[in-house]
């Protein structure tokens, strides 16, 4: 076992120390988060197991039945019917393939190019730190959904370039918490000695500064996560998003608004769906932070 | 001090000029609104006509200073569908979107104060743990579905206010959806802010020298723990009329947002852009106000 793998040994230890000793709320909070956020990707992956109907067959003869409603063939249907006679609930469960594929793959993407753009600015500094923290600056004073919406409406709305929106949103925050962990641990002794025995650049943020900001990162992952289903939800709802007929949280949302007055169940269940899933992922956030980083407490 | 607040502005300045290049790329990269403009039928002659007209065929750079110019000046350039210039347009939209925004600003604070306060003087009630269930619960709700429930509740099983349009009760609605937001969060941090004073030395002084309980809440506790909530009001400004975007096309409410997404619908993508960057520059310089106000309040600010 090497000096770095102990370190990490003893990290894991010490995590799952702090685990049992956190007051009984941070560990319900987590494992509620973590078990919801586990259904939404058992949904997004295998939706066919839960679902019990095509999510894009219509059937107009089942327009807007309630939820419980059992069709002449036995079929029941949990949260009833939209205005195609689609399964609300089945959309439901196929609607979480479009949100968590947006959220994850925006998200790895974010973070992968965040956090190299933080770790190299806070530890090379100079001009390159100066312009990538005036762009940072720039994106937390100027509201993104609008360019979002621009984008999206002049560019297009499949789900590469809703992946790639999100995603350059996605980086902002990655790269801010990777240069002050970068610039904490950059003046650190073995840092130093590692330049004095001649390791690469490259070396020296991957073995050196990347683990040193992995917890922080993780951290941000949560909170993140939330932001970015929030921003395809909003998206979609706007028309903007994910085209019918593939099922998208946002989207049902907005066909649902043409029919509240007789088909209150299409619009609740979709938004409760997105609610929960953005509330999981910021608890999952809180919660990290409580085990993780305390002192992060306030900054997100 | 004049340093930082030079600094903030240039900063701010360019923001939105990067902003406005940006939207500007994307409007080149949607397409040629020069056939969008045309017949059909057109020949490739007319094509080019036109786009020499609408001055297509000059450079980008050209291209968008010409814009840029004209748009600030208010004239020229006519939106694909709406035959006026497009500042008036904008601004006329705009009015009514600070209408909306400024009046759920007042109407959260007017809420979230005395439930804040309610929430730190009796805490761990019912009433407090409640408060803090749906204020938690509600940061996660999306705008839109907020919009929507109200909707069901208040318009649709209880017929009470309209659904769309403007007008006096025609705002609640909006602004209920957009307060929804604020008041969790203002009333969070006012919680957080009375609970911190009410544990520090002056406010035990003031008990000890027998001052009574409401006079050391008013005096000390209050106005100690209100400075921060002020601050948060002007930053919420500009989510505000973010949120405006999102809400407004919902209630037909006719603000920027509901011009700037009809707009997309109906491909008028200089209505737009021009939308995109007066809400740019609007939540920019509220943005700068409030940093530089608390520059002013707070010297301990401008050095970061």
């Amino acid at each position: 076992m090497t000096l770095s793998e102990q370190g990490q040994m003893r990290a894991m230890t010490h995590w799952l120390v702090s685990f049992k000793r956190k007051p009984l709320a941070t560990n319900v909070a987590f494992a509620f988060s973590a078990a919801l956020l586990a259904l939404f990707t058992f949904f997004a992956i295998w939706p066919q197991v839960v679902a019990p109907y095509d999510p894009t067959i219509n059937s107009l003869g089942l327009r807007h039945k309630p939820p419980a409603y059992v069709d002449a063939n036995g079929g029941m249907h949990l949260l009833g019917t939209d205005h195609m006679g689609r399964d609300v609930w089945s959309r439901v469960v196929w609607g979480a393939r479009a949100s968590m594929t947006v959220g994850y793959v925006g998200l790895f993407l974010g973070a992968l190019v965040g956090v190299l753009i933080g770790l190299v600015a806070g530890y090379r500094g100079g001009w390159f730190d100066s312009i990538a923290m005036r762009v940072v600056d720039a994106y937390l004073s100027f509201p993104y959904i609008l360019i979002a919406i621009v984008w999206a409406a002049l560019i297009g709305t499949d789900i590469q370039n809703l992946i790639l929106i999100v995603a350059v949103r996605g980086w902002v925050e990655f790269a801010r918490v990777a240069r002050g962990q970068s610039l904490a641990v950059r003046e650190r002794d073995y840092v130093t000695a590692a330049q004095a025995i001649g390791a690469k650049t490259g070396r020296i943020l991957w073995r050196y500064i990347l683990p040193n900001t992995l917890t922080s990162i993780l951290v941000v992952t949560g909170f993140q996560l939330g932001r970015l289903i929030l921003l395809e939800g909003t998206l979609s709802f706007l028309g903007m998003g994910i085209r019918p007929p593939t099922p998208a949280w946002g989207s049902m949302l907005s066909d649902a608004r043409n029919y509240l007055a007789s088909a209150w169940w299409t619009a609740l269940f979709p938004g409760a769906a997105i609610s929960l899933v953005v509330m999981a992922a910021s608890f999952m956030g809180d919660s990290l932070r409580d085990y993780l980083d305390p002192t992060m407490r306030g900054r997100f | 001090m004049y340093r930082f607040i030079v600094q903030r502005t240039l900063q701010s300045i360019l923001t939105v000029i990067a902003v406005s290049i940006i939207v500007f790329l994307f409007m080149q990269a949607a397409g040629d609104p020069a056939a969008l403009l045309i017949p059909e039928e057109a020949t490739k002659e007319d094509l080019a006509l036109m786009r020499a007209k609408l001055g297509l065929d000059r450079p980008l750079h050209e291209q968008y200073f010409h814009f840029m110019g004209n748009f600030w000046r208010g004239e020229t350039i006519k939106s694909f569908r709406y035959y006026q210039p497009l500042l008036p347009l904008i601004l006329d939209s705009l009015r009514l979107t600070l209408v909306l925004a400024g009046g759920s600003l007042i109407a959260s604070v007017l809420i979230a104060v005395p439930l804040g306060t309610f929430a730190a003087l009796k805490r761990g009630s019912t009433l407090d743990v409640l408060l803090r269930v749906i204020a938690v619960f509600g940061q996660s709700m999306p705008s839109f579905w907020v919009a929507m429930l109200l909707m069901l509740f208040f318009a649709v099983q209880l017929p009470i206010f309209p659904v769309s349009g403007v007008g006096l009760a025609n705002i609640i609605l909006p602004g209920a959806t957009l307060s929804f937001f604020q008041i969790a969060i203002l009333m969070r941090l006012f919680r957080s802010e009375l609970l911190d004073a009410l544990h520090e030395d002056y406010v035990r002084t003031a008990r000890a020298k027998g001052l009574q309980e409401p006079k050391v809440i008013y005096r000390h506790v209050f106005k100690n723990a209100f400075l921060p909530v002020l601050t948060m009001t002007g930053l919420q400004l500009s989510n505000l009329v973010l949120g405006a975007v999102v809400v407004e096309p919902i209630f037909a409410w006719p603000g920027l947002g509901y011009l700037m997404v009809n707009s997309v619908f109906q491909r008028d993508y200089p209505v737009v852009v021009g939308g995109t960057i007066i809400a740019g520059v609007i939540v920019t310089a509220v943005n700068l106000i409030v940093d530089i106000l608390y520059g002013v309040l707070d010297p301990r600010i401008r050095i970061a």
